[in-house]
C-alpha cells in the first residue's frame, strides 16, 4: 500500500481537490505550490509518489521531474504529470523522467485516472503507463497551443545559446532557472544549482553585499557590479541584477559574465605601464649613475695600475672597484626587470656561457656542487650576452641562498619545441626553443611565496641581504627576449626554474673574451664624450695602452676633428647620449666622411635599443659604462685587429 | 444553480464541493482583479496567464460558462487580441457572482 504522496500545483483549488481526494483514500498527502517548495520537501521527506503540474512559476514541472529523478532516493518514485498542454501535444513525459501524464479536466474524471494509476503501481511497481495519456479523450488539440509551445521552445533555444550566464532567482536569492552558460560558469550540476541560494556560490565575504543587492533590486530598476568581479569557481565573474515583475510578484534576473580574460588583459596593461615607468626611471638613473660610476671606476683602475698589491691602499681600492660593480649591477637589474637594457643582441651559444658563468660562480660558493648536463648540438639563441649572464647569475645566487649549508645545483640545457612547453600559464609561440633548467636541492618555497617571486622588491631574504630585484629582472629579461619561464618548488625539496628562449637560425658567433690584463696597442683614437671627467678617464686609459688620443666634447666637435684627421684616426669611441647631437647622428656624419669608419659605442644606457640599431647600421662594437681599463683594452684591441 | 446536483456530477460530497467552490470563488475574484489590471495595461502575456489559471480551476469543478470565457480570453490574448477581453471578464464576473450568491444562500440555509 502506498503511503506518502506529494502534490505540486500552483493553483490552490487543484491542490486542495487532490489533497482531499487522496487523503480520503488513505494516503498521507503533502502539498507544494511551486517547484521551489517541492524541492524543500524533497530534501527532508521520503515519498512514494509525486503528482506535479507542468506549467508553474519558478521551476516548471519538466525541470522538477528531471531534478527528482537525479535524487537517488527518488529514482523509483512514481512520478505523474498533470497537464492539458502535454496531453494535447502528446509530449513524451518519460523523456524527463515521469511515469505517466494525466490531462487536466473535470475532477471526477481526473480522480478516476489518478486512482487507477496509483492502483496499478501499487499492484505492480514496475508498470509503465508512458504509452498513453490518461484523460486525452476530453482534450481537443488547438493550433494556438502548438504555436505557443513553438515560441516557448524558440526562447529556450535563445537562452541556451547565449554566451552570458543567465540565472533567475527569487527575491530571496533562490535560483529557479539557469541557462547552460551559467551552469558551465558556476560549474555546479543543474539539479544542485536549482533551489540553492545565489549567495552560497560566492565567497563568504560577498554574502552580505549580494543580499543587500537583492534587497535593493526591490527599489532600484537595475544594479550592475562590473568593476568588482566576484570569484566563482576560480573565474572572475561580473554580475548584473535586474528585477522583473510578473503576476506572482518579483523575480531577479542575474546575468553572469566571465571577465577573467578582460581582467587578465587589464592587469597585463597595468603591468606594462608599470614596467614602462620603471624602465624610464631606471633608464634615467642608469645613464647618469653609470657615468658617475665610470669616473670612480676609472680613477680606481688607474690607481690600481700604479700601485703594487702590497700597498696599504690596494685592498681598499679593490673594495671600491667591487662596490662600483655592485652599483652598476643594481641599474642592470632594474633595466632587466623593465625589459630594457638589451644593447647587443647577437647569436650566443648558451652552453659556453653557462660553463663560464657557473665556473666563476662555483669559485665564490665552494659549499655548492654544480652539476652540468648540457645538451650536444644545442640551438643558438639571439640575446644580449650581458643580460643572459645576469639571468644565470641571479638564478645561481638564488639557488645557493636556498642551500645555506651547501647542496647540489643542477644546470641543464636541451633543445625544445613549443609543443613540449606545456604550462597552464602561457601559450608559447610556435617554434624551436632552447631550454635552460636551474634546479637546487634547497629549502624550497611555499605556494604563497611562489605567487610573488617575480614581483620587484619582493624578497624573503633578511633586510639588507637582497634587493628583491634578482628574480624580477630574470623574468623581465626572459620576457624581453620573447622567452618563457616556469618555476616549480616544494618546501623542503628544492626549486626548479625552467627558461625557454627562442632558438636562432644564425651562424655560430665569435666569442667575446674579457682580458685579464691590459692589452696595449698602437694607433690614433678619437674619444667623444660630453662629460669632462669621463673624457679625462678615457684619455688616461688609452694613453696607458699606448694609443695616441684626440678628444671631442660634443658631436659637432667630433665631426670637425674627424673631417680634418680621418685618414690618421683608427677608431672613434663614441658616447651615445650627448646634448644637441647624440651618438647616432654623429655616427651618420662620420660614415659620410669615411664609410669604413670604426666606431666603438659607449654608454651608460641606450634608449629604445638604439645601441642595437647602430650596431646593425655598422658600428663595430658596444661597451657598457662603467668599464675598467682591461675591458676597454679588450674591446679596442678586438676592433683594431679586424 | 444547484450545488447538490453539481457535486453529484463530479462524484463529490456536497459539503466538499461547497468548500472547493468557495475556494474557487475567492481565488477567481483575486485573479479577476489582476486580469482587469493586466487588460488596462494591455499586458497580453499576463492576461493569458490569469485566464489560464481561472480556466484550469473552472474545468476541475465543471463551471463551463467560466471555462469557455476564460478559454476564449486566453486564446485571444495569446494572439495579442484583447478586443473581447473586457466582455469575457464581465461574463466570468457575473457567473462568479452567481456562484457566490448561491453559496451564500446555501450557507444560510
Amino acid at each position: 500500500m502506498l503511503k506518502k504522496i506529494l502534490v505540486v500545483d500552483n493553483h490552490p483549488v487543484m491542490l486542495k481537490l487532490l489533497a482531499q481526494l487522496l487523503q480520503k483514500k488513505g494516503y498521507q498527502v503533502l502539498t507544494a505550490e511551486n517547484g521551489l517548495s517541492a524541492l524543500d520537501i524533497l530534501r527532508t521527506e521520503t515519498l512514494d509518489a509525486i503528482f506535479t503540474d507542468l506549467i508553474m512559476p519558478n521551476i516548471n514541472g519538466e525541470k522538477l521531474c528531471q531534478m527528482i529523478r537525479r535524487i537517488p532516493k527518488f529514482k523509483d518514485v512514481i512520478l505523474v504529470v498533470f497537464s492539458a498542454v502535454a496531453a494535447e501535444q502528446k509530449v513524451d513525459v518519460t523523456s524527463f523522467g515521469a511515469n505517466a501524464c494525466i490531462a487536466k479536466g473535470p475532477i471526477n474524471e481526473m480522480s478516476k485516472h489518478i486512482l487507477s494509476v496509483l492502483d496499478q503501481f501499487d499492484q505492480a511497481p514496475s508498470t509503465s503507463l508512458s504509452d498513453r495519456i490518461l484523460g486525452i479523450e476530453n482534450i481537443h488539440p488547438r493550433q494556438i497551443t502548438k504555436e505557443l509551445l513553438s515560441v516557448k521552445r524558440h526562447f529556450e533555444v535563445v537562452l541556451r545559446s547565449m554566451s552570458e550566464g543567465i540565472l533567475e532567482t527569487t527575491p530571496e536569492g533562490r535560483i529557479v532557472y539557469a541557462n547552460p552558460a551559467a551552469i558551465s560558469l558556476i560549474n555546479i550540476p543543474e539539479d544542485k544549482l536549482l533551489g540553492s541560494n545565489l549567495t552560497t556560490l560566492l565567497p563568504k565575504r560577498e554574502h552580505r553585499s549580494i543580499e543587500d543587492l537583492l534587497i535593493s533590486t526591490d527599489t532600484q530598476p537595475h544594479v550592475v557590479i562590473k568593476d568588482f568581479p566576484l570569484m566563482i569557481d576560480g573565474k572572475q565573474i561580473s554580475l548584473s541584477l535586474s528585477p522583473i515583475s510578473d503576476e506572482k510578484g518579483k523575480t531577479v534576473i542575474v546575468i553572469l559574465n566571465d571577465v577573467s580574460e578582460r581582467k587578465r588583459m587589464e592587469a597585463q596593461l597595468l603591468q606594462a605601464q608599470k614596467m614602462e615607468a620603471i624602465g624610464t626611471l631606471a633608464g634615467g638613473i642608469a645613464h647618469d649613475f653609470n657615468n658617475l660610476l665610470m669616473v670612480i671606476q676609472g680613477y680606481v683602475s688607474l690607481m690600481l695600475l700604479e700601485i703594487a698589491s702590497s700597498h696599504p691602499h690596494y685592498d681598499m681600492l679593490k673594495n671600491i672597484e667591487n662596490k662600483v660593480q655592485s652599483g652598476s649591477k643594481l641599474t642592470s637589474q632594474l633595466l632587466g626587470y623593465a625589459r630594457k637594457g638589451r644593447y647587443e643582441v647577437r647569436p650566443i651559444h648558451l652552453n659556453s656561457l653557462i660553463e663560464e658563468t657557473s665556473e666563476a660562480f662555483g669559485r665564490t660558493r665552494k659549499e655548492i656542487t654544480i652539476q652540468r648536463e648540457l645538451a650536444d648540438n644545442l640551438f643558438l639563441i639571439e640575446a644580449d650576452q650581458g643580460q643572459i649572464e645576469q639571468v644565470l647569475m641571479n638564478l645561481m645566487v638564488n639557488a645557493a641562498d636556498a642551500m645555506p649549508y651547501g647542496g647540489d645545483l643542477f644546470l641543464k640545457t636541451a633543445n625544445a619545441t613549443h609543443e613540449e612547453m606545456r604550462s597552464k600559464f602561457y601559450v608559447p609561440k610556435p617554434g624551436r626553443y632552447v631550454m635552460l633548467s636551474v634546479r637546487d636541492t634547497g629549502i624550497g618555497m611555499d605556494s604563497k611565496t611562489l605567487e610573488h617571486i617575480f614581483e620587484p622588491f619582493f624578497t624573503t631574504k633578511e633586510l639588507g641581504k637582497g634587493t628583491g630585484l634578482g628574480l624580477a629582472s630574470v623574468y623581465g629579461i626572459v620576457k624581453g627576449h620573447d622567452g618563457y619561464i616556469d618555476v616549480e618548488s616544494r618546501l623542503g625539496y628544492g626549486t626548479t626554474f625552467k627558461i625557454y628562449l627562442p632558438a636562432s637560425d644564425k651562424k655560430t658567433p665569435e666569442r667575446t673574451k674579457t682580458a685579464n690584463t691590459v692589452i696595449k696597442g698602437t694607433g690614433t683614437i678619437l674619444l667623444v664624450d660630453d662629460e669632462d671627467s669621463v673624457l679625462d678617464i678615457g684619455q688616461r686609459f688609452l694613453k696607458f695602452m699606448d694609443y695616441e688620443v684626440l678628444t671631442a666634447r660634443s658631436g659637432n666637435e667630433a665631426i670637425e676633428i674627424y673631417q680634418k684627421y680621418h685618414t690618421s684616426i683608427d677608431l672613434v669611441i663614441l658616447d651615445m647620449i650627448m646634448p644637441r647631437m647624440g651618438g647616432g647622428e654623429v655616427f651618420d656624419h662620420l660614415k659620410k666622411i669615411n664609410p669604413n669608419v670604426k666606431v666603438l659605442l659607449s654608454s651608460g644606457y641606450s634608449i629604445n635599443n638604439e645601441a642595437a640599431k647602430l650596431l646593425e647600421k655598422g658600428c663595430s662594437a658596444f661597451i657598457q659604462k662603467p668599464f675598467d681599463i682591461k675591458q676597454l683594452s679588450q674591446s679596442v684591441h678586438d676592433i683594431l685587429k679586424k | 444553480m444547484n450545488l447538490k446536483e453539481r457535486a453529484e456530477n463530479l462524484e463529490m460530497e456536497e459539503g466538499e464541493f461547497v468548500e472547493m467552490t468557495d475556494l474557487f470563488v475567492r481565488t477567481c475574484l483575486s485573479d479577476l482583479m489582476k486580469l482587469q489590471s493586466a487588460i488596462e495595461k494591455r499586458e497580453t502575456l499576463h492576461v493569458a496567464k490569469y485566464a489560464h489559471s481561472i480556466k484550469g480551476a473552472a474545468v476541475n469543478l465543471g463551471f463551463m460558462v467560466i471555462l469557455d470565457a476564460a478559454k476564449k480570453m486566453e486564446m485571444d490574448a495569446r494572439d495579442n487580441r484583447l478586443d473581447d477581453a473586457a466582455e469575457m471578464v464581465q461574463k466570468i464576473k457575473e457567473e462568479v457572482d452567481l456562484i457566490a450568491e448561491t453559496l451564500a444562500k446555501y450557507q444560510v440555509s
